[in-house]
């Protein structure tokens, strides 16, 4: 098994994707993606809906199975059906948009299942490293609430708490707070603020523009499934060089205010 | 402009409400008087009979159904479970299931039974006791009904289930078993609870395979009682007896089926 993960250990960046494509039917949804992210990075993608940016991250983990190109994470070729994809996972975090809490079990259950599945700790352990984790992302008093009982915005919260209990080494978050009530996006954010502090690796989809603009350390900006623009991510969303990504950010922060040569063009969201 | 009577829709409601109401009510008096109560009661309610029927009726001929009804239920559903596994799965084996669900879905529930307890002797000289026979053959064609319920209840979780189960590193496997199935389980209680009702009263077939006295279910023990007594009271209690089982399972179902409803 080990020689699947020949640079697990080493150097090299644990996000590395080389001409990534991927067509629905006639539909090519990315159109040749380069993208590596560092260790300790956090990366945000931004774009229109629509751009690509939530199957890149789908096919990180090979949820989407990419039609062309490289995708190397944790050193491991996702592509080579030779690899075991289950085993990367484990050490992958995935957060998705509509949360996908186990409904059948409780936050606390949530956590611990994956843990004595797929990493064979003993129950004891397992509800020890759960209990740490909801405590991290402050649900220690909602630990054996069933998912229906709580929020959206604590939903996402035992998502997140699910997904660092299998100590990743990389988080992938698919618009985590896009699905929540505006008062509840807060408290999400500010755990992943926390993590992020904390240097954990972090692939984040999103349209929170400020969160872009201060927690991550580099921000993509997608457009019709190619990478427009990249950079810092205070560079890139105060000044952006391109005009696709001036439109963008100009609707998406200020969504009022259309410009009169914009009317007509497009139908309001 | 008119000024004709119109009647408002209501109203012409309320009237035909009240003639069929009026014509119910004289068929129903016709019958009271035409009808000889003395003669229905003695054939369809006769004391006598039905003390004579008592306590065997409960005692071999329900508990008998039940026996059936319940083994042939337990087996059958874990068999559909793992039909719609396969199915799922695709590949020869779940060819083989969705052959299997089909072959036995399609033709009569007699015909598997009478299949079971005279073709298997006669094909390959393979005789099991008539009870054996009759069960294994309401677990095939139960496996083969539920399997399509279970199959549309793991359809019924939604992906994202599966999705956030394999980003956890969890295989296929684990997450079919600890994920999706339990959440199928749920969904499919309403209807299962229906298949359960259909096998009830299915087992009922099972005459066609013969019994040993000990062995008669409901049905043939009616119709034994009958022939012998030339008495319809016994059909009588063993409608009866069905009744008793049915009515609250299907009153069961309808509970269920809104208290499932609403995403738990």
């Amino acid at each position: 098994m080990n020689n699947l993960f020949p640079n697990l250990e080493s150097a090299q960046a644990p996000v590395v994707v080389r001409g990534l494509h991927k067509s629905f039917g006639d539909n090519e949804v990315l159109k040749g993606i380069d993208l590596t992210v560092e260790q300790g990075e956090v990366v945000c993608v931004i774009g229109p809906s629509g751009s690509g940016k939530s199957t890149l991250l789908r096919c990180l983990n090979l949820l989407e199975q990419p039609t062309k190109g490289s995708i190397q994470l944790l050193g491991a070729e996702m592509t080579d059906p030779d690899v075991e994809l289950n085993q990367v996972r484990t050490h992958v975090g995935m957060v998705f948009q509509s949360f996908n809490l186990f409904p059948n079990m409780t936050a606390i259950g949530n956590c611990v299942i994956a843990q004595r599945q797929v990493l064979k700790r003993s129950k004891a352990e397992a509800v020890e490293i759960a209990k740490k984790n909801l405590e991290l992302v402050g649900l220690s008093d909602r630990m054996d609430y069933y998912p229906a009982k709580l929020s959206g915005g604590q939903q996402q919260r035992v998502a997140i708490a699910r997904a660092l209990s299998m100590d990743p080494r990389v988080m992938l978050f698919d618009e985590p707070t896009a699905a929540l009530d505006p008062e509840l996006v807060g408290d999400v954010l500010a755990v992943m603020r926390d993590l992020a502090q904390a240097g954990m690796t972090m692939v984040v989809v999103t349209h929170e523009m400020l969160f872009a603009r201060d927690v991550s350390d580099r921000t993509v900006f997608m457009d019709g499934g190619v990478i427009v623009e990249q950079g810092p991510s205070r560079d890139l969303i105060t000044n952006p060089g391109h005009e696709r990504t001036l439109i963008f950010l100009k609707r998406v922060l200020n969504p009022t205010n259309v410009d009169d040569s914009e009317l007509g063009e497009t139908e309001p969201d | 402009m008119s000024v004709l009577p119109y009647l408002k829709p209501t109203s012409r409601q309320r009237l035909g409400r009240l003639a069929s109401y009026a014509v119910g009510v004289i068929f129903i008096l016709l019958i009271l008087v035409f009808t000889d109560w003395a003669h229905i009661q003695k054939v369809f309610f006769n004391p006598e009979v039905a003390v004579e029927m008592w306590p065997a009726i409960v005692t071999v001929a329900m508990k008998n159904t039940l026996i059936y009804t319940v083994s042939s239920y337990i087996l059958g559903s874990l068999l559909a479970i793992v039909l719609a596994v396969l199915k799922l799965a695709g590949g020869p084996l779940g060819w083989f299931a969705s052959a299997f669900i089909e072959l036995f879905r399609g033709i009569p529930a007699l015909l598997t039974i009478f299949s079971m307890a005279y073709v298997l002797p006669i094909a390959f000289g393979l005789r099991l006791p008539s009870v054996i026979a009759g069960i294994t053959a309401l677990t095939i064609v139960t496996g083969a009904y539920a399997a399509e319920i279970v199959r549309a209840g793991i359809q019924a979780v939604p992906s994202g289930q599966t999705e956030a189960a394999r980003s956890l590193g969890m295989g296929s496997g684990q997450t079919m078993f600890w994920v999706v199935l339990p959440q199928a389980m749920r969904i499919v209680i309403p209807p299962m609870t229906n298949e359960f009702v259909m096998l009830l009263k299915d087992t009922s077939l099972l005459y066609i395979g013969g019994f040993a006295i000990m062995e008669k279910e409901l049905v043939t023990f009616g119709q034994d009682a009958l022939s012998m007594t030339g008495n319809a009271t016994p059909i009588v209690m063993v409608a009866i007896a069905y009744l008793i089982v049915t009515l609250p399972l299907t009153w069961l179902v309808g509970k269920l089926e809104k208290k499932l409803d609403p995403k738990r």
